[in-house]
């Protein structure tokens, strides 16, 4: 996991009359900044590079998704976002899975894992945050493909993991297609994990 | 409930010092952005079936966060109580019965007195939809910006319809079936 940068959510101030305070301007002016620059609320993209990750039928397979595009808040951890500031988060993420004439049963899952200091789950918990899935594309030219997203279910904390997981049947024989770049019904873009803070809370 | 007040930004010439009365309606722009309205509801109740002659709107019975009071528990939609561009989304997760029936979702808007479009037809938006698996069933996400901007009273329920007779919502470990909105600008 990268530096825990945390980032401070800041305090409107409150001005009197006649208010000469230095301290009450550079509150607002933290304000603003938080609500207006991306490099400062937690917002982070991060994505798989790299070989192809196949799926074993009827297991969740977590992916690593390894690759950074951006990362205010620190809360990369290799395999997916370790929550660095507390709050309510939104999360989206795609992937496409490699196709299969195999009718297939093919789910893809954005969950939380709950740490030590998430008073709502026993540490270790698993939740669901959001799930797309049904019977897969059975073609042999093109993927099944997924984009949704969801808000977390609680107001996330400190030490709160982000995963995407995908799931298949007995039935299926699929993989996570990289980016290869050369079709655009098949392999056209990696798996790819993006959240951001939307408001404090508890 | 009234709603959140939307803030005013003070206009404060150059020359002019700024008084504590502008200084603390910026202080409220930043306290309404940082607290503005957001609500997520879902259904903890599941067995709700799904019609395949009428469009259905699916029952809401929880809330996780609710910052404008936008969702009454009984009603199965969420009312606006600040005017504003929203996001909308929203997740359904049906049970596996009968393998290959087809959904189809979207979210609506019923418009209340405030609107302009009052005593038009609801708007629909956000279309989704997948196929059912005998055993597994299927789950169905959608969402984006309400496409019309939104007055309080405007009512936004998620509808979904079925090929066939449709199997029942579950509730099960999954992200149960709900929406969420977030309020984007003025």
């Amino acid at each position: 996991m990268g530096e825990c940068l945390m980032a401070t959510i800041p305090t409107p101030p409150t001005f009197a009359s006649n208010d000469s305070s230095m301290d009450n301007l550079i509150a607002l002016a933290n304000c603003v900044t938080f609500l207006s620059d991306c490099g400062t609320r937690p917002e982070f993209h991060l994505y798989h590079k790299g070989s192809t990750v196949s799926l074993t039928s009827l297991t969740d397979k977590t992916l690593t998704l390894g690759s950074v595009a951006f990362d205010s808040d620190g809360v990369s951890d290799g395999t997916g976002a370790t929550i660095v500031t507390q709050g309510w988060y939104d999360f989206t993420c795609c992937a496409s899975f490699t196709p299969s004439t195999t009718s297939a049963v093919l789910q893809l899952r954005i969950e939380m894992i709950s740490g030590a200091s998430n008073p709502h789950f026993t540490s270790g918990t698993t939740v669901f945050i959001a799930t797309s899935g049904g019977d897969a594309v059975d073609l042999a030219t093109a993927d099944t493909a997924y984009s949704f997203g969801g808000l977390s279910p609680t107001c996330l904390y400190p030490g709160d993991k982000i995963r995407l997981d995908a799931w298949m049947d007995s039935s299926g024989s699929f993989s996570v297609n990289d980016n290869v770049n050369t079709s655009f019904m098949v392999g056209r873009y990696p798996p790819t994990l993006t959240g951001y803070f939307v408001c404090p809370g508890t | 409930m009234s709603g959140l007040t939307l803030p005013t930004i003070p206009v404060i010439p150059a020359g002019t010092i700024a008084t504590a009365a502008q200084m603390n309606q910026l202080s409220a722009a930043c306290t309404f952005l940082l607290g503005k309205p957001i609500s997520s509801a879902f259904d903890n109740t599941g067995g709700q079936s799904i019609s395949n002659t009428t469009s259905t709107i699916l029952q809401l019975s929880g809330s996780r966060v609710d910052t404008d009071g936008m969702f009454s528990s009984g009603n199965n939609f969420f009312t606006v109580n600040t005017m504003g561009w929203y996001r909308y989304r929203y997740q359904i997760n049906v049970g596996g019965t009968t393998s290959g029936t087809c959904y189809v979702s979207w979210g609506a808007v019923g418009f209340g007195s405030n609107s302009p479009y009052f005593g038009t037809s609801s708007m629909q938006f956000a279309q989704s939809g997948a196929q059912q698996d005998g055993i597994f069933g299927c789950n169905i996400t959608g969402g984006g910006l309400v496409p019309v901007l939104l007055y309080p009273g405007d009512e936004v329920f998620l509808r979904c319809k079925a090929s066939a007779t449709g199997a029942a919502l579950v509730t099960s470990s999954l992200p149960p079936t709900g929406a969420m909105m977030e309020w984007v600008s003025a």
